[in-house]
């Protein structure tokens, strides 16, 4: 039996997966959650501490393949801003995730009343790495090649008018959403005095949270529990509050086969150890 | 000419940026900024390199008849045909923008999602408190997955004594595992930091390449 | 072109890329194929849209010319595919890139790992802050003398690292772990609610 349970085929427990996620899924029961009051709430702070018209620059710096992680940060963190009345300037410092993320903010913006060009910009993807960025940082409209994502030059976007450099004084806040590099040390490196925040695939919570007690970060969501919890923050519950019990299934269900996995191992070692 | 010259090119170059950015105003008109203007112009030209380098690889494939030989020409025929429609057409076509909503969100995503599925058979097949150190691995890890789910708040409410399950994985977090992450950052950055010194100084030049 | 039939895309090609699970099939190939192809010539046509093309037009049109120069050595980039006779040519860009960068990382990338070692000393006041500061200078400390000392105190040192480095791989594991599962739950929840309509989306 233990034998048995040693070799079992990997294929069962994916099928066992598939079945423990769906029905959560198709049934959620709604479990509360606590809001990380180191990352998530500090973040939540910081954006509800800046004064109306502040300006924040989404850096989309990951690809579509984090999707579940990424969307509902991207409209949670936009929820918000809705509701302080704040600006938004989009950029990425990767082409697919922002090709992607890009109709989203968009359809979002409409719902708000947005109106592009004056309350949001999207400068889309700019090819060259951190010299491209420090350009930009040094002089924006030249640095990234005076047009935005549909070309439109930036004389005709009002916004554009008030976005000349990227410092302090001109941005308020840099919320970068990402999967890996290049990613916040770009900013951190270049632009240190900009306030930043990220939004983290949970994969880079671990790497991330030394910057936060040095104030190089001023906050994080930390994956789709985090976002789940800067749902309830901003009160409109989305696919990561939908999908959180799903989530704890999941989790379940690989700490019961770690479990398992050892009761067999320790086992079948005992009962050798006997034979012997 | 072929390896001394580019090594001079990369000492004297890095000396003359390192020194300009040291020496004069780092704004757009100061020399830093006139650098950056030429390495942003250079990504721009070498834009073509990932389409080139495919080529070279699932040329290649097909040349020697490859097991998949027959997927490398399907390959290059989408990819240069992607390529010059969406060039002449623009990113915000309609058509441009089916064809990539179709094929590269779904299948990007399901080939990171299959990773869970790994996850979940090494959990069963390979996590084995066989020592202390795998045993504090293994507890770290059990205990940072309930605790981000809200089974872990139902176990262990945040609002009780030290915070909850949660409340102990945020110590775990912030405390040694943030102090783990950035002895390993720092011991990272003086690897880099001396191979960017050998690279300047010429001593390193695998980055050249044989021949 | 229907949306109706992008999500039947979506779904053959999800389903095509989970039927490796079971095993390797020219099915879940095809797609990963396609999605490379796609995925590069994705990136050409976003660089060149947002990037080359409006720089050409506003930088060097606009008289930039200086840039021909920088431009010119950058296509010798190009002969890295070239026969081998000529290949010794894209070596003068990547030493110019090289040089750039390392001239940059120099002067720039210590800032912020200072900041990281002051932040490690300051604010000693409680218990916690005196563990983190333990355990840091016990990974530098490990990662330092990772061979050839034998003294006891540094075999000690390195113990401690080596327990509070697996408490790491741990979190590290655990958040993985629940990063991973987000991503499987967005497929299931594309296929459960997007095509077969069972899951009203949030």
């Amino acid at each position: 039996m233990l034998e048995k349970l040693n070799n079992l085929d990997s294929r069962w427990m994916y099928l066992a997966l598939v079945i423990v996620l769906v029905i959560p899924i198709i049934k959620p029961i709604g479990m509360s959650i606590s809001v990380n009051k180191d990352l998530t709430q500090r973040m939540y702070d910081f954006i509800e501490n800046l004064p109306p018209d502040s300006l924040i620059m989404f850096d989309i710096a990951s690809s579509s393949s984090s999707d579940t992680e990424i969307t509902p940060m991207i409209y949670a963190v936009m929820e918000h801003m809705a509701k302080k009345g704040h600006k938004l300037l989009v950029a990425g410092q990767w082409e697919s995730g922002l090709a992607y993320w890009s109709p989203k903010i968009d359809e979002r913006a409409k719902e708000y009343g947005w109106k592009y060009g004056v309350d949001y910009v999207n400068i889309g993807f700019k090819a060259g790495g951190t010299a491209t960025w420090r350009a930009i940082g040094q002089d924006f409209w030249k640095g990234a090649v005076g047009v935005d994502i549909n070309g439109t030059p930036f004389e005709e976007l009002p916004l554009m008018a008030r976005i000349k450099k990227i410092d302090p004084e001109t941005i308020d806040l840099i919320v970068i959403y990402e999967s890996g590099s290049p990613g916040m040390e770009t900013w951190i490196t270049y632009f240190p005095t900009v306030p930043l925040v990220k939004g983290s695939v949970a994969a880079e919570i671990s790497s991330s949270v030394r910057y936060i007690p040095t104030g190089q970060l001023k906050g994080l969501i930390p994956g789709m529990r985090g976002a789940a919890e800067y749902e309830k923050l901003v009160g409109r519950p989305g696919i990561a509050t939908q999908l959180m019990d799903a989530q704890s299934m999941s989790h379940i269900l690989v700490i019961l086969l770690i479990a398992l996995g050892n009761v067999a191992y320790f086992g079948a070692k005992k009962k050798s150890a006997e034979a012997r | 000419m072929k390896r001394t010259v580019p090594v001079i090119i990369t000492t004297v170059t890095a000396t003359i940026v390192f020194l300009s950015i040291v020496l004069f105003k780092t704004d757009a008109a100061g020399w830093p900024g006139q650098f950056d203007r030429m390495r942003q112009f250079m990504a721009a030209v070498m834009m073509f390199m990932g389409m080139a380098n495919m080529t070279r690889v699932h040329g290649s494939a097909i040349r020697k008849r490859d097991r998949n030989w027959m997927f490398s020409v399907w390959l290059l025929v989408i990819m240069f045909a992607y390529a010059i429609f969406g060039m002449a057409v623009g990113n915000k076509n309609a058509t441009y923008r089916w064809i990539y909503d179709a094929f590269i969100p779904p299948i990007n995503s399901t080939m990171y999602a299959m990773v869970a599925f790994y996850l979940t058979s090494a959990s069963y097949k390979a996590f084995r408190a066989k020592t202390l150190d795998a045993a504090l691995m293994m507890a770290c890890a059990v205990w940072v997955m309930l605790s981000n789910v809200p089974v872990g708040d139902m176990l262990w409410s945040s609002e009780s004594w030290l915070g909850g399950m949660a409340g102990v994985r945020d110590w775990i977090v912030s405390v040694p595992n943030s102090a783990v992450s950035r002895g390993i950052a720092v011991g990272t950055f003086l690897g880099g930091f001396a191979t960017q010194l050998r690279v300047f100084l010429g001593i390193e030049r695998r980055h050249l390449g044989q021949g | 072109m229907t949306p109706e039939l992008q999500t039947w895309i979506g779904v053959i090609a999800t389903l095509g890329i989970f039927s490796f699970l079971i095993k390797e099939n020219p099915f879940y190939r095809f797609f990963e194929y396609t999605v490379i192809g796609l995925s590069a010539a994705h990136t050409v046509v976003m660089t060149w849209d947002n990037y080359t093309k409006p720089f050409w037009n506003n930088g060097i049109m606009k008289g930039e010319y200086y840039l021909l120069i920088p431009g010119a050595i950058a296509i010798l980039y190009y002969f890295r595919y070239a026969p081998a006779k000529y290949q010794w040519l894209y070596r003068y860009p990547l030493a110019l890139i090289m040089g750039y960068d390392i001239g940059y990382s120099l002067a720039y990338d210590p800032r912020p790992f200072m900041v990281q070692i002051r932040g490690t000393f300051e604010g000693l006041k409680d218990l916690n802050s005196f563990i983190y500061l333990a355990i840091f200078f016990g990974v530098v400390v490990y990662f330092i003398f990772t061979f050839g000392n034998k003294s006891k105190g540094v075999e000690k040192t390195r113990n401690i690292a080596r327990y509070a480095m697996m408490m790491y791989f741990g979190v590290a594991f655990g958040n993985t772990v629940q990063g991973r599962f987000s991503l499987l739950l967005g497929r299931l929840l594309f296929l459960l609610g997007d095509w077969l309509g069972l899951v009203k989306l949030g």
